[in-house]
């Protein structure tokens, strides 16, 4: 680590952060060229975003908004939303692995020993570490409360059984927020304990799946016999509903800033791009964005703030997977020759990020979930 | 919202212009304000006095609309005039400057002053006309959709002199002023009258059964009003973000949201609504009534849309509501 990053050097405030981020791109931008364009196969991005993760670790960029017991710079925690958006605006895609990042990251150190998280968070935010998020399995998904993956207590470790599935890019990561069940199945959502899995552990098996984009973005992982040492738990034992539902919120936090600063770039792309745009389109598209834009942003403060969030981080998920698959709809009425029979490249890119957005209303928390949220617990109307 | 009121000051203002609105009856909202001290609210404290007030005139449906006097105080106009907004749905001035000759084509209050502020075009560009429409056609307030608002088309001609046209920047400045301004408030307005309607639907799925279970238990309802909801808390904060910023492109989204709001709580309320909601006696159709009428005022969502694709096209995406 070196002694003195550029990013500490002056106001730990948002417009400060940003004016010297924006000085330090153009500064660099004989550095930054070959990060202008993101490969969209799977393995082309993870690679080049390590690397650009790596420059922004080292300059400091990434590791503004976390404590520095943890390996970052201190500072209020909304610094971290300002990264992606001078990226995009000094013309470099916004990587989507600041998104896995702040999905995971905070849990870590909201709900990990001080001791593991000051060794894990380092390497996740230097890019050394790439993390996964095991959740899922075929036998729950919206009801993630009556998930099976077992783990038992043996002593010094737990011994971990079962199955995993849509586990994104889990082929690249190193670790594993694994929630597994070490109480009855009946206790459902309270008998879930959140392990921090080590992915080389014998008895992990990693089958990536070729997600309907074709490229390999998930996958199943199977557990037999897997030891987990005792000071990975993250929280406490059958405490782990509260680490789930706090990392979904985080999904809606500044991982959701992060898509929305994404999905800006991507329109004003469009916008430029697309001469057969309709104009009424691309202004509810910009609608759209702003309308998320506005959200997440008041969701960032209150969590920079230390504010309770509630439920109000469903408004923030429903309306991303709204605006995603808005703009992506209108990319392709605009452009459909492109979409649809383009070659590599930009066309590529449209035609890839059209398909992943259709997921955007199904993972994390299915569009009718966050409906059945906002109606029960905003509307008060009466529970399913 | 950051007003540039405390909060308890706000809770005040609001409470009295409350009792201000009820007390005023139809007809005497102006005087009930007057005496209240808006125009000095209006001059000092812009946010709190416009989301105070228009959400009360969305709420109570007021008959008369104080909106004359937001738009021409953010124009820096001080004295009272009506204006002669733009017709239905369209955003910029269809009333024309030819020669000498004003032709007014819009929509203003049926009623007040005799003096009106008339945006108008002359050859392409934003002029600003001071007239008077005594004796101006105005189509018959009574009939149309909703008769209670106090809005009626205007369709007159006048000789106006040079020094009654303001023109150049100093009027394209003023007329975007004037609509930022305008949409703003309305964006509040529609806001209430979204709310309300939402409100009343949440009330009535809450208690009556069918088939044995209440119909917001049903999920097809309980999604229909979650959607509602969604936008509500969408225009909500778009409305408060309109404040930040240069006001033309925030006022804009406001409005837009407001309209998007309003109008998918008029289908999806009205429909869990049943046979109740489809009465004379049931508050809905008033709030559909003023909603309709004020949505397309100083532009729809839907023309609004396409004029911040075009503006998107020429300047690209705006950089707004910083972090
Ligand atoms: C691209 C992608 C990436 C993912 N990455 C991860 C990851 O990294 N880690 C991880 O753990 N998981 C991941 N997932 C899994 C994701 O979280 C689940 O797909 C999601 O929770 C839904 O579960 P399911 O697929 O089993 O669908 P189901 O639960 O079977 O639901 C299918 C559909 O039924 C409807 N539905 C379900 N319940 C209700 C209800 N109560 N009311 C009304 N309708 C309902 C919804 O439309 C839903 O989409 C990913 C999924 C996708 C598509």
């Amino acid at each position: 680590m070196s002694a003195a990053p550029v990013a500490a050097a002056g106001e730990p405030t948002v417009p400060a952060v940003r004016e010297r981020l924006g000085r330090w791109l153009a500064e660099h931008s004989a550095e930054l060229a070959p990060f202008t364009e993101l490969p969209t196969d799977v393995d082309g991005v993870f690679a080049s975003l390590s690397r650009l993760q790596r420059l922004l670790y080292e300059a400091g960029w990434i590791r503004l908004g976390w404590p520095a017991e943890l390996g970052g710079l201190g500072g209020p925690m909304i610094l971290r939303g300002v990264v992606s958006e001078e990226l995009a605006a000094a013309g470099y895609p916004p990587p989507f692995s600041f998104g896995t990042q702040e999905v995971l990251g905070p849990a870590i150190a909201r709900f990990a020993s001080p001791e593991l998280a000051a060794s894990a968070l380092p390497r996740l935010l230097s890019g050394d570490e790439t993390w996964c998020q095991g959740f899922s399995e075929p036998g729950a998904g919206s009801d993630l409360g009556s998930l099976r993956m077992r783990a038992v207590d043996e002593g010094d470790h737990w011994r971990v059984d079962g199955e995993k599935i849509w586990t994104s890019w889990a082929q690249y990561s190193d670790r594993c927020v694994l929630l597994t069940r070490t109480a009855p199945q009946e206790a459902a959502h309270r008998g879930i304990t959140a392990l921090f899995v080590d992915m080389d552990s014998p008895g992990i098996t990693v089958s990536p799946l070729v997600t309907m984009t074709g490229e390999a973005d998930f996958c199943s992982l199977f557990f037999d016999g897997v030891r987990v040492p005792k000071d990975r738990l993250i929280g406490k034992v059958d405490g782990g509903w509260a680490v789930a539902m706090f990392i979904l919120g985080c999904e809606r936090g500044v991982a959701a800033w992060q898509r929305q600063a994404w999905m800006r770039w991507r329109l004003a792309g469009l916008v430029n791009e697309a001469d057969a745009l309709d104009g009424a389109r691309a202004g509810e598209a910009f609608e759209l964005v702003h309308a998320l834009r506005l959200l997440s942003r008041r969701t960032l403060r209150s969590l920079s703030d230390g504010e309770d969030l509630g439920v109000r981080p469903s408004f923030d998920k429903l309306l991303m997977s709204t605006a995603e698959k808005y703009i992506f709809d209108a990319a392709l009425e605009a452009m459909p020759e492109t979409l649809l029979f383009g070659g590599p490249g930009p066309a590529r890119d449209w035609r890839n990020d059209y398909l992943y957005s259709r997921a955007s209303s199904i993972y994390g928390g299915a569009a009718e979930i966050q409906r059945n949220i906002i109606a029960e617990r905003v509307l008060g109307l009466p529970r399913e | 919202m950051n007003s540039s009121m405390d909060a308890e000051d706000l809770r005040l203002l609001r409470e009295s212009l409350a009792h201000a609105v009820t007390d005023a009856g139809s007809g005497g909202l102006r005087a009930a304000v007057a005496g209240f001290g808006w125009h000095e609210l209006l001059a000092e404290h812009p946010d709190a006095a416009v989301s105070t007030l228009a959400t009360l005139q969305g709420e109570h449906l007021t008959a008369t609309s104080l909106l004359d006097d937001v738009v021409l105080a953010a124009a820096g106009i001080k004295e009272t005039a009506r204006v002669v907004y733009p017709d239905l749905p369209a955003a910029e001035p269809t009333s024309r400057l030819e020669g000498g000759t004003l032709l007014v084509r819009g929509v203003a209050a049926a009623t007040g002053d005799e003096r009106a502020v008339v945006p108008a075009v002359r050859d392409g560009e934003p002029v600003i006309v001071t007239t008077d429409l005594t004796g101006a056609a105005t189509a018959d307030p009574a009939a149309g959709l909703d008769p209670g608002a106090g809005w009626a088309l205007v369709r007159t001609e006048s000789r106006v002199r040079p020094d009654q046209v303001l023109d150049g920047p100093e009027a394209l400045a003023r007329w975007r002023a004037m609509r930022a301004a305008g949409q703003r408030a309305l964006a509040y307005e529609l806001i209430a009258i979204g709310r309300r309607m939402l409100a009343g639907a949440v009330e009535h799925v809450g208690t009556r059964e069918q088939f044995g279970r209440r119909l917001g238990a049903f999920q097809a309802v309980k999604h229909a009003l979650a959607d509602v909801r969604l936008w509500q808390e969408c225009a909500e904060l778009a409305a408060e973000a309109s404040w930040e910023d240069d006001p033309v492109e925030p006022a804009r989204l406001a409005k837009i949201l407001a309209g998007r709001f309003v109008r998918t709580a008029a289908a999806n309320c009205q429909q869990v609504l049943g046979g109740m909601g489809f009465t004379w006696e049931h508050e809905f159709h008033r709030y559909l009534r003023r909603g309709l009428l004020l949505e397309p005022l100083l532009g729809s969502a839907a023309r609004l849309r396409a004029d911040l694709g075009s503006r998107l096209r020429t300047d690209g995406v705006p950089k707004l509501s910083a972090l």
